[in-house]
């Protein structure tokens, strides 16, 4: 017996000593190894997503003096983390430049739960909210679980008086009492951002949705919502004060005017799609008072947004009510503003219609968010427009509303549920996507941006009777509307934690950082212009086309290229530019223009600055005006450098690789394994030059079809060129001439199996060369496997042919110089 | 003293041990305690849980020694949460839930992480001696669903733990208080156009035909059915898998013509014609689903498309309830799409009745003309209308059942399986619901010594389930998790948008039309289909 006790003591001894080596107790401790890594401002990554592979962790920031940018990092410990805190240092700069800790925010990304994913964004956590450290630390929500991933944003408002130049500091993590230090690196380029953003926008703060989250509906946290959002740089529907409150509204116009690129002038509804004129007449009446009173035109900034009877009012589902609606309104309110401007001027206020204020006062646009309507602009003088961002994925879309721009009509445009490429909003998704956004509407000449809510915080799609449902969670719980993760919300409240303000989302940043991008974009075509001018040579010229490509390698078509290097490589290359634009040496790069053999330049600088292109200084020239040509930079960078004063300045500038011939149709042999619809229409090798770019040409005939049954009511002939594989392909790019009337067609991209996939839509205009260039094959998908088995890019008609008799008939098209430009690997 | 000392530092360890080992290491236990009862976690989709119980029962004594342990659920995420839970951490064996499980049986047919186990034997035997295998007393229809290719092999992975029938409920007592006694003879609704008459009628009388509340989609039942009934069973499969007839290849290929099939449009048109003013009652814009249901028991509206769950939930409220099912109205668009009149579809669907009820008719006399360049035997118009004619708009592709694939009592789990597929189990079932429901596999409850004593509704219910043909959303198939019946769904259920919204049938199909002719969406889908 005492020997069976001896070896139960001696069994548990040993058990004890293993037991506490593998728990690790203070007397061995072990340490917990914790995986740190940097991710792209412009991602996110699932909460068990593998983080190995990613670069080493710092806070990597560039951002102009005035801009406020962030930077993430991402761990992974392999034990738990049972509690964390992080402090941040201050940063250090050029000639011992500080900028304080205080300028820096570190949040912690709260992870939302995807019950409905995809296939790329399958169910499970991703980060969206971002709530400052202290108040996790104060919740006691400071851990990590063994491998979940936890990542953290770094926010660095940069002030406006600092120095150019580069930063460092660090913040020093203590994970259950470990010391980890990340690094800092700031970038601040030498120019301030605007005080004010070129971008107009219009985001709902839904005030009594606010409630569910703030438990206060008071018009102070309307205004601390108003305040938050224009950190962010977009603008709240309305001024933050009580409809009806006079006095107070003039009190936000003054404080806010200085601020916002555009603020609405409120209105009431008085009955089902009636407003109320005498409340419209005295908010006009008072933005006179005050402008008049102040020397400033506050009408200049005021907009119109009658949302209730605007929205999509041509719509099939609603126009029968809401157009007339909006048509009457749209009468009212003129006659309204005249009757202002007229008892100002019986007041003796105003001397006449031609003052400024009253210009002002009769020219308030209304935000009109319908695709464009002609009755509306031409008889109703609406000359703002709001259409989804849906519009502008196709070469139709783009054209159709640029020829609009050119009339004079301004676009804005709005988004709802968007997701994938094109301006996501949702959780599980692209986050790039909705900062990429930004880039093609700069491109597009889109001014404005609105999205129908950023305070969702009920569950709008359970209609419960009397109102919505209520959301368990509002930081972990994606879908608030049972749909999809992440839309009619951007904004997180902050009551629950102990915040008076509101948090931020990733998808909120990813806004801010994109409208920061357009800001880049226009503060250099706005100094390009100027300097155009001096050097003489505005006569045709276009900022856009020198930036070309650099929009190409973020954007195609609207989509985004999913180029998470590209575009920070782009940005950088705009700031360069403005860097070079605003020093001494005036520098302005007037031309950039790819073409199929080298790039065409042109450059201007103040007289004697020395440039260097790509690797060779050019001549200094009295004029300092150098134009050349130059072939594709082997790896597709252009590096443009500027010495002037002294100081040298650096650009590189993305131009990809040269594109390469495909087939230009110069023989049989080249036209063999083009494919036609069936039921009559023909592939042929065209010979006469008259139809051709160079040599001989594709041509095809597009055959209509009736079926004389009449069952088949879809029949799109086609004709399909060969190609082997998108893999990889930047770009691709054909010449089209339609010697017949306008048609349209669609350009579509065929597979091995036969599967076809759209990818613009384009309106071949009679007696012209029309060239097609496309480069969003990650609409098709985002694997090159998949990409590597198309085989044909086609022309489909976007309709049978058949005339007004319903008779088929045949269109003929030349098509020639089919070239594809390869990623640089 | 040493003895003491000892013990004192046997316990100290003792308990050192027994801490770390439970609390310490940051890892946590399995949940398994080792004792032998069969975990079952279940949802409550209005069918209640009787018959798991009724099971439990039967099992217990087939198996003594076993319990079967039954935890009950009202949300399907906190069943599933548990499958995502992993072995680790999941105690349930066996999952009775009422949701799509494809993403789980997705990883455990690649084998990257088996979540599911595998019931092919299940499937593929008879479930008790002298039955067929029981595979194949599921109809086809439904089966295909179940039916997971793995290369070569067909496995499965779920299977439908009842027959859920959505269809068309009458309020018996409104009917014969407002038509008359005979209104069925005076109404016989074989097709949408008799069917308009009997709406038309009650409307004459001041009664609501329908009733909807504006949170719900139950109209879209009747919206499947007809979309099937005119399309066909393999129509709806061309759907659901993207394949349309193109003319320019003078084949059927992946395109965009799926939204364009002349079914969904006529389905639509019916519906556009039934949700209009006088027929509709007029506050059901601002009513919730539960005012909705009890209205209707209550007759303020004649009819309702409900599942089968309906007089399980209401009975015990309206006790003296005279709901019944009626066979859904075959859509009088089919007979131009066969070529033949009105009367004879109506004759046509006679006929099918009768062949659904076992009897062995006279073919009725009707002569098809030509459609588009094609004229119909009549065998092949009688075998069409005969499909169509046992089409039911059905959950049961997602009211499933599933084994965790880390099931330590994998064994028993498969036996509680057979057992409720095999008719004894099917039999036991159906009594524990009083004949309101039943199992999908073929078990015949009209010959059971109780089934006259069950409900007018449960007859009524099953002679609509006996030999049933499925309509669902077909998750197996490349377009059936991603792409809905129609899109305008977004905007507000069906019914809301003909009755509430005033839309017509075109615009519902042309948002289809549109959004999938715009940007890229069409090339999403296929994306998410991972077609190609």
């Amino acid at each position: 017996m005492r020997g069976i006790k001896k070896i139960i003591v001696f069994a548990l001894m040993l058990a004890f000593l293993f037991t506490v080596a593998a728990c690790g107790g203070k007397a061995a401790k072990k340490e917990n190894n914790i995986e740190m890594v940097s991710l792209y401002n412009t991602m996110t990554l699932e909460r068990s997503a593998e983080i190995t592979g990613y670069p080493m962790a710092q806070f990597a920031v560039e951002a102009a003096k005035g801009e406020t940018d962030g930077a993430q990092i991402v761990i992974c410990p392999e034990q738990k983390i049972s509690a964390y805190t992080a402090t941040v240092s201050d940063l250090t700069g050029p000639n011992g430049a500080v900028i304080s800790a205080k300028n820096m925010t570190l949040y912690v990304e709260i992870y939302a739960r995807v019950v409905d994913g995809s296939e790329e964004f399958p169910a499970g956590y991703y980060p969206d909210a971002l709530i400052p450290l202290p108040y996790i630390e104060n919740a006691h929500e400071n851990f990590v679980e063994a491998g979940n991933n936890q990542a953290f944003w770094l926010d660095i408002t940069v002030p406006e008086d600092v120095s150019a130049g580069d930063y460092t500091g660090s913040v020093t993590f203590l994970f259950d009492g470990e010391k980890r230090e990340v690094p800092i690196r700031l970038t601040v380029f030498d120019f301030t951002m605007p005080k004010v953003t070129y971008m107009e926008s219009s985001y709902l703060i839904w005030r009594n949705w606010v409630i569910q989250g703030e438990l206060d509906n008071t018009t102070e946290m309307w205004e601390t919502y108003f305040d938050f959002l224009l950190d962010y740089n977009l603008v709240g529907y309305d001024l933050p004060c009580e409809p009806g409150d006079i006095e107070a509204y003039k009190a936000a116009v003054r404080k806010y005017y200085d601020l916002v690129p555009n603020y609405f002038i409120p209105f009431k509804l008085a009955g089902n799609f009636v407003i109320d004129y005498d409340f419209a007449y005295d908010y006009l009446y008072a933005i006179a008072e005050i402008s008049l009173e102040d020397g400033i035109n506050y009408f200049d900034k005021a907009k119109y947004y009658i949302h209730t009877i605007y929205d999509e009012c041509n719509h099939d589902s609603v126009k029968e009510i809401r157009y007339p609606a909006a048509k009457v309104v749209l009468e009212k309110m003129d006659e309204t503003e005249e009757q202002v401007v007229a008892d100002l001027i019986e007041q003796g206020k105003l001397r006449s219609r031609d003052d400024a204020i009253a210009a002002g006062l009769l020219s308030v646009q209304h935000v009109m968010t319908t695709t464009y309507i002609e009755e509306l602009a031409e008889d109703y003088g609406v000359d703002l427009f709001c259409p989804g961002y849906r519009y502008f994925n196709t070469t139709d879309g783009i054209e159709y509303y640029r020829q609009l721009m050119e009339e004079g009509i301004d676009i804005h445009s709005y988004g709802a549920m968007n997701g994938g490429l094109t301006g996501s909003v949702l959780i599980n998704d692209y986050t790039i996507s909705g900062r990429d956004i930004m880039w093609s509407k700069y491109a597009y000449g889109v001014t404005g941006d609105l999205y129908w809510n950023a305070t969702g915080y009920r569950a709008w799609w359970q209609f419960v009777g009397t109102g919505y449902g209520l959301i368990n969670d509002l930081y972990t719980q994606a879908s608030h509307d049972g749909l999809s993760n992440g839309d009619g919300y951007l904004l997180y409240p902050g009551a629950q934690y102990g915040s008076e303000k509101p948090f931020p989302s990733i998808r909120l940043t990813e806004r801010r950082d994109g409208i920061d991008d357009y800001d880049y974009m226009s503060l250099l075509q706005d100094r390009y212009d100027q300097l155009a001018e001096e050097y003489n040579v505005s006569e045709g010229f276009d900022a856009n086309q020198v930036l070309q490509p650099l929009f190409d390698s973020v954007f195609s078509l609207g989509s985004s290229k999913l180029n998470y290097d590209g575009l920070a490589d782009a940005r950088r290359a705009i700031a360069s530019l403005i860097e070079m634009a605003e020093s001494d040496a005036g520098f302005v790069v007037n031309e950039l223009k790819l073409e199929k053999e080298g790039i065409r330049y042109s450059l201007y600088a103040e007289p004697q600055t020395k440039i260097k292109v790509d690797g060779s200084w050019l001549s200094p020239s009295s004029t300092g005006k150098s134009i050349g040509y130059i072939s594709y930079p082997k790896d597709g960078i252009l590096r443009i450098e500027v010495e002037s004063e002294g100081k040298t300045y650096k650009a590189e500038i993305y131009v990809g690789n040269k594109p390469e011939l495909v087939n230009s149709f110069e023989d049989e042999e080249s036209i063999a394994e083009v494919e036609v619809s069936a039921r009559g229409s023909e592939a042929s090798l065209n010979t006469d030059p008259a139809y051709a770019v160079s040599g001989n040409s594709l041509q095809i005939k597009l055959q209509g079809w009736k079926d004389p049954n009449g069952g088949v009511t879809v029949f799109n002939p086609f004709a399909y060129m060969p190609i082997e594989g998108l893999a990889d392909t930047a770009f691709i790019e054909f010449e089209v001439y339609n010697p017949g009337e306008d048609i349209t067609v669609n350009i579509e991209a065929m597979n091995q199996a036969g599967i076809s996939y759209g990818l613009d839509t384009v309106t071949l205009k009679s007696g012209t060369w029309t060239k097609i260039r496309l480069g969003n094959f990650n609409t098709i998908s985002t694997n090159d496997a998949t990409l590597s088995k198309i085989t044909a890019i086609g022309i489909v008609a976007s309709k049978n042919l058949l005339d007004s008799s319903g008779t088929a008939y045949a269109h003929t098209l030349y098509i020639d110089e089919f070239y594809r430009t390869m990623e640089v690997k | 003293m040493k003895k003491k000392l000892l013990r004192l530092i046997t316990a100290a360890m003792a308990a050192v041990l027994m801490v770390s080992v439970f609390a310490g290491c940051q890892k946590k236990e399995k949940l398994y305690t080792g004792d032998f009862g069969l975990n079952i976690i279940t949802i409550n989709k209005g069918y209640g849980t009787d018959w798991l119980y009724a099971l439990k029962e039967e099992f217990e004594g087939m198996y003594p020694g076993i319990t079967v342990n039954i935890k009950k659920e009202v949300t399907d995420d906190n069943i599933t949460n548990k499958l995502d839970a992993g072995e680790e951490y999941c105690q349930y064996d066996l999952f009775f839930t009422g949701t799509d499980l494809a993403k789980y049986i997705k990883t455990s047919v690649s084998g990257e992480e088996p979540v599911l186990a595998e019931l092919s034997d299940i499937y593929n035997n008879p479930a008790a001696a002298g039955e067929k295998n029981v595979i194949d007393r599921l109809d086809e229809s439904l089966a295909a669903t179940f039916k997971i290719k793995n290369g070569e092999k067909t496995e499965y992975y779920t299977m439908p733990w009842t027959q859920g029938i959505n269809g068309l409920l009458y309020n018996g007592k409104v009917m014969r208080e407002k038509l008359g006694e005979n209104w069925k003879e005076t109404y016989p609704c074989r097709t949408t156009e008799e069917w308009m008459d009997l709406i038309e009628a009650l409307a004459a009388v001041g009664q609501y035909a329908f009733i909807y509340a504006a949170d719900t989609q139950y109209y879209q039942m009747l919206y499947n059915a007809w979309w099937t009934q005119y399309e066909g069973l393999e129509g709806i499969s061309n759907y659901y898998s993207g394949l349309a007839y193109d003319a320019a290849y003078d084949k059927m290929t992946v395109n965009r013509g799926i939204f364009q099939q002349q079914g969904r449009l006529e389905a639509m048109k019916v519906m556009g014609s039934i949700m209009k003013v006088p027929y509709v009652y007029p506050d059901s814009k601002g009513i919730d689903w539960n005012s909705a249901q009890t209205y209707f028991m209550s007759g303020r509206s004649a009819m309702f498309p409900n599942g089968d769950w309906n007089n399980i939930e209401m009975g015990k409220m309206f006790p003296e309830n005279e709901v019944q099912f009626m066979k859904v109205p075959v859509v009088s668009a089919l007979g131009t799409k066969l070529g033949i009149t009105e009367d004879e579809l109506c004759l046509a669907v006679d006929y099918a009745d009768k062949v659904l009820a076992g009897e062995e008719p006279q073919k009725p006399a009707i002569v098809p003309q030509e459609v588009a360049g094609k004229t119909l035997t009549v065998d092949e118009v009688l075998e069409a209308v005969v499909e169509v004619r046992s089409v039911v708009d059905t959950y049961s592709n997602y009211f499933t059942a599933a084994i965790a694939a880390w099931s330590p009592r994998m064994q028993y789990a498969k036996e509680f399986l057979r057992l409720m597929v095999s008719d004894k189990g099917q039999e036991i079932y159906s009594k524990s619901v009083n004949g309101n429901t039943t199992l999908p596999y073929g078990f015949d409850i009209s010959k059971t010594d109780w089934y006259a004593g069950v409900s007018d509704f449960a007859k009524s219910r099953f002679e609509i389930a006996r030999g049933a043909t499925y309509y669902y959303a077909h998750t197996e198939l490349p377009l059936g998790r991603d792409l809905m019946a129609f899109r305008a769904v977004f905007q507000a259920p069906i019914e809301h948008l003909f009755y509430g919204k005033g839309w017509t049938a075109e615009q519902v199909i042309d948002v289809d039309v549109t959004y999938y002719n715009t940007g890229t969406n069409w090339n999403s889908l296929l994306e998410l289909a991972q077609l190609g």
